[in-house]
């Protein structure tokens, strides 16, 4: 187990420098010029996701590290483009507005060069999908048609999903497995996504509930303990005060 | 009388484009297919997809349908103007009001990201990786060249190579990706694709070179922009790189009206332009933009003879003598 974590832990660092050096552009860090700070678990969370979900007979492999690589950039650049102001001081426009389009844009097309180049151009159409969606309720939501809780599961939810969905897929799962783990991951995305636009407790409940239930749907064993613990820690990380009581996952209550 | 651009070669195909692009944008969501048809009806040269087109002709033995090619290219172009918009807080383009100040910043940020998804979509990448592989390249170079010429604005110390960094990505690589689509999506010799993307290459350096010297002797209704504009903008360019290098009192006076921002408005700007005209700024950069028209050419001796060999090198002269 000790050895797996180590394991889990040497992909993850890999991963994170494979993606900082996808960021690297001619002045520095494309993601430092725009002056954003982005958190461990900002870092982290898709990564952690893929390797999770690659629970199949090839485990974590070539594909599941690249679709790591592409969905946290994916994510990076949705983060950058979706906060950027309708209005802006004229002395903030080129730190809020001109360069965060620019490095949303490189980052958008870097995701869509790595696909071609690492020979995963099979995944592109899901994402596609996803972005051309996102994008359609981005528009929809500035006209008031659809509230903020309907941009979080199609910002998170939508992506955490498809790309749990993906990572299992490449790494040998299917059928059944693949339906839960992608009910999962929209879900846990929906909870990180819940976080970041400080939705209320209300909300965030419903995501714990779906989190609930598609774990309550894999049989025993050691992928659910596993993404039990995943979900428990991720849920205490991002929520410390909110609903910690009304958490219990079954191997919290097993244990 | 303005010139324009020959392609009466491809008028038919280029139509085609026009027609199928107009068909494509025409996007369920009301707002993305107004704004999209509006950003399609202000027209442009459509030299990207002619280029697709015309290097397509080559070697077109199979007859394939270059059109959807074409109008993918062309709507990465657009994406890039919506986004642009924004960036450069227009509110006019070829004279009719930009999506930005019709429907506003943050939905034309969307727009422009659902349409490079589209553009990204027409190209179908799974069956054609080769092409694939060729955009998403030039997608990624032409965001760097933005950047850097962003970050670089009101930069009196940038050099020539830094300029090339930019005005390659910026301009030359999409021109060249358009010849290399055209060839690849007809199975062109391997030789037949370097040439052509050379050609689109030189073409697209000489070409942004030209604007650029354009930009500050074109007059203003001819060029459709206020004279000086990049360079109030903080544009640096070849003719004002050339023009800081030159060793006298003036060119300290140039520097000073730069790092000033041109404080005192027009009458700073137009000192600046009248000094990098005095210092063969423009000069210096259209012997440049010549060169690179000639390497241009060259590249067309490796190609078949044929008609569109001809209106190559008639582009290429037009780009050496165009005035707008």
């Amino acid at each position: 187990m000790n050895s797996n974590i180590r394991n889990l832990d040497l992909e993850l660092s890999l991963i994170i420098a494979r993606i900082y050096k996808h960021l690297k552009i001619k002045s520095g860090i494309s993601i430092d010029i725009i002056g954003k700070n982005f958190s461990n678990n900002d870092m982290l969370f898709f990564p952690q996701l893929v390797l999770l979900a690659s629970y199949g007979p090839k485990g974590i492999n070539k594909k599941t590290r690249t679709l790591a690589v592409v969905s946290q950039i994916m994510y990076l650049s949705t983060e950058i483009h979706n906060q950027i102001p309708e209005k802006t001081k004229v002395s903030n426009f080129k730190s809020k507005v001109q360069l965060p389009i620019l490095v949303g844009d490189l980052l958008y097309s870097r995701f869509y060069e790595i696909l071609c180049i690492e020979d995963c151009i099979e995944f592109l159409d899901d994402y596609i999908e996803y972005i051309s969606q996102l994008n359609l309720n981005w528009i929809n939501y500035l006209n008031n048609e659809i509230s903020l809780e309907d941009i979080c599961a199609s910002w998170y939810g939508e992506l955490a999903g498809i790309v749990m969905e993906l990572a299992a897929k490449t790494s040998g799962l299917n059928g059944y497995w693949l339906k839960v783990i992608k009910r999962y991951g929209y879900g846990i995305g929906n909870l990180f996504g819940a976080s970041k636009l400080g939705l209320e407790v209300n909300a965030v409940n419903t995501y714990l509930d779906i989190v609930n239930e598609a774990i309550n749907l894999m049989p025993p064993g050691e992928l659910k303990d596993t993404f039990s613990v995943h979900a428990h820690n991720l849920s205490k990380n991002l929520f410390t005060d909110v609903i910690q009581d009304q958490f219990e996952f079954s191997v919290v209550a097993e244990s | 009388m303005k010139k324009v651009f020959n392609f009466n070669e491809i008028k038919k195909d280029l139509n085609k484009v026009e027609k199928f692009l107009s068909d494509y944008v025409n996007f369920p969501h009301p707002d993305l297919r107004n704004s999209s048809q509006h950003i399609l009806q202000a027209g442009g040269k459509r030299i990207r997809p002619a280029f697709v087109l015309l290097s397509g002709k080559f070697f077109n033995l199979n007859n394939t349908d270059l059109v959807p090619f074409a109008a993918a290219v062309e709507l990465i172009h657009m994406a890039t103007l919506v986004h642009d918009d924004i960036i450069d807080k227009a509110d006019t383009r070829r004279g009719k009001p930009t999506i930005r100040e019709v429907w506003g910043n943050k939905f034309s940020l969307h727009a422009g990201d659902y349409l490079f998804a589209q553009a990204i979509k027409l190209i179908n990448p799974q069956r054609n990786k080769k092409i694939a592989k060729v955009l998403a390249k030039i997608s990624v170079e032409m965001c760097q060249g933005e950047i850097q010429q962003l970050i670089s604005t009101f930069d009196t110390n940038q050099s020539v190579k830094d300029y090339f960094y930019r005005i390659k990505r910026k301009t030359a690589l999409l021109i060249a990706a358009s010849c290399k689509i055209g060839a690849i999506a007809t199975n062109a010799p391997q030789e037949g694709i370097n040439s052509l993307y050379k050609y689109g290459y030189y073409l697209g350096m000489a070409f942004q070179i030209k604007d650029d010297v354009l930009d500050m002797q074109g007059k203003c209704n001819v060029i459709g922009k206020p004279v000086g504009s990049d360079l109030a903008q903080g544009i640096i360019t070849l003719p004002t790189i050339f023009a800081l290098q030159t060793n006298n009192t003036s060119a300290i006076k140039l520097t000073k009206l730069i790092n000033g921002k041109f404080s005192n408005g027009q009458e700073d700007l137009d000192e600046a332009i009248a000094i990098i005209k005095a210092n063969d700024g423009l000069k210096k950069s259209l012997l440049i933009s010549k060169r690179y028209i000639i390497k241009a050419k060259e590249q067309l001796k490796f190609l078949p003879e044929c008609s569109t060999k001809t209106s190559l090198e008639q582009i290429a002269d037009y780009i050496n003598e165009r005035e707008f």
